[in-house]
């Protein structure tokens, strides 16, 4: 039976694929900007985030409704906890690429230091996650969101290693640290890109499958039951 | 000591006919003593027979039978020589019209209890006022307990009804089909928060349409369909990640 509910459960899916799409795009922006020195690419970052926030608003106020006016149960109840979790995600990540720009602006002007390299390959794990975890949760893709979450400890590991060639850096030359600083708060962005995606790939595992396994609340709960 | 919980009612491969038909198909479900068990299920699908064994009132229907067992602590209530008028004394049943009798708010209580033998007034007394008031009725009628019951609300008839069936002193089991269909939110309410106190004397059946009425009251639910219990759970793990799809289709209203 075709219910009017679901009706309102697939708008409100598409609400979230074009907030989805439009934090995907700040995201690739503010990572061109820096890694491909492209100033043109700063300002639509900013123009994007207040679209965002819109968009934030105006799906939290639907699901509000959606749970006041029909009580839903089950799988119904999980999507809309799912949209609810993921539409703050996604604010977070709109977020975390205008933090990239802000920074952006001062390092295009200097000559980047040699950690910078290993900065394209950290932002590229970094937008694959966020690409994946959202088509997972879209598609309710549960094996593609698992993948996700392993990519996360790539992403850890570039980022820890980029912290320690950049300490490495200043402590040969005072006059790096402010370059080093920036680059240091950059790949802190993206490795919380990472995080957020993570919460993501979580958040469709949850809303298909039932199960909960943040915190590895599932393995957890199965050693429990031994 | 074990803590596995106290299993009031147990059903084993039970099974109901009528007409030589199936209406129950091998049932097997433990009823956890002192907990609510929602029962839910889109029409048809063997609800209120699986009520209506509990306390033999299928019995009264012509041409039926039984397969296997339904035990009460553990005693098979169909065995021959189990007493039935005992049965309906510790299985109390509350239905989905209420049905006060045409006599006083007072008598309609002391009906059961008289019947039983009980004469003496200050503990007829006693079990009106005992009643009523686990009912969530007393405060409303304690001053007008000789004015007949038929002059009540619905809601309020309901309640008296429940107390009637409270008054039984041996009753451990209360089986409810229906009670709030015709209730406005308030009664229902009223009835509900009842049901939640009383489940710590008494083990509560409730049969119902609203599957949000046995999310909210319900410990446990159990999801009939087409004369089979499709799935039994905790009400939490039923109405957010129950094992079967049909159970999770009819919580989320896809049929029924």
């Amino acid at each position: 039976m075709e219910r009017h509910f679901d009706e309102q459960l697939q708008a409100l899916r598409s609400h979230l694929m074009k907030m989805s799409a439009m934090a995907e795009v700040m995201i690739a922006d503010a990572v061109r900007s820096v890694v491909e020195h492209d100033k043109d690419a700063i300002s639509p970052v900013y123009e994007r985030e207040e679209l965002v926030n819109t968009m934030q608003m105006e799906i939290d106020e639907s699901c509000m409704k959606l749970i006041a006016l029909n009580q839903p149960a089950a799988a119904d109840l999980r999507f809309i906890l799912g949209i609810i979790k993921t539409n703050s995600e996604l604010e977070r990540l709109a977020d975390e690429a205008v933090n990239i720009v802000k920074k952006a602006d001062h390092l295009l002007t200097v000559e980047q230091l040699k950690p910078f390299e290993l900065i394209p390959e950290t932002s590229n794990i970094a937008r694959s996650m966020v690409r994946d975890s959202l088509r997972s949760f879209v598609n309710r893709n549960t094996s593609l969101a698992r993948e996700v979450l392993q990519r996360d400890d790539q992403l850890d590991a570039l980022k820890t290693k980029i912290v320690n060639l950049l300490k490495e850096c200043m402590a040969e030359d005072s006059k790096t640290v402010s370059r080093a600083l920036d680059l240091m708060y950059i790949s802190r962005c993206l490795e919380r890109i990472g995080d957020h995606a993570t919460n993501i790939a979580e958040n469709a595992i949850f809303v298909v499958e039932g199960v909960d396994v943040r915190h590895h609340a599932d393995e957890k709960r199965a050693a429990k039951s031994v | 000591m074990s803590d596995a919980p106290a299993i009031k009612i147990a059903l084993k491969n039970f099974k109901f006919f009528q007409d030589r038909k199936p209406l129950l198909n091998g049932i097997t479900l433990d009823v956890v003593a002192n907990r609510i068990l929602g029962v839910i299920g889109p029409a048809g699908s063997g609800k209120t027979t699986f009520l209506r064994s509990l306390n033999r009132l299928n019995d009264l229907l012509p041409d039926t039978h039984i397969e296997g067992q339904l035990l009460l602590d553990g005693e098979d209530i169909y065995h021959p020589s189990f007493n039935v008028v005992s049965l309906r004394k510790r299985v109390g049943m509350l239905f989905a019209l209420p049905v006060a009798l045409p006599m006083s708010i007072y008598e309609n209580i002391v009906y059961g209890p008289r019947l039983s033998g009980i004469r003496k007034r200050e503990r007829l007394d006693q079990i009106v006022e005992q009643s009523l008031k686990a009912a969530f009725l007393w405060d409303e009628v304690k001053d007008r307990l000789q004015m007949s019951g038929l002059r009540l609300s619905g809601g309020q008839q309901q309640r008296l009804c429940l107390a009637r069936v409270l008054a039984m002193e041996e009753l451990e089991v209360i089986l409810l089909d229906e009670p709030c269909s015709g209730l406005d939110p308030i009664s229902t309410a009223k009835i509900e928060e009842a049901l939640t106190v009383l489940k710590q004397k008494y083990t509560i059946i409730l049969v119902t349409n609203n599957t949000k009425q046995a999310a909210r009251v319900a410990d446990d639910t159990a999801f009939f369909l087409l004369g089979d219990l499709i799935e039994c759970g905790k009400t939490g793990k039923i109405f957010t990640v129950p094992d079967d799809k049909r159970t999770n289709d009819y919580v989320t209203g896809r049929f029924g």
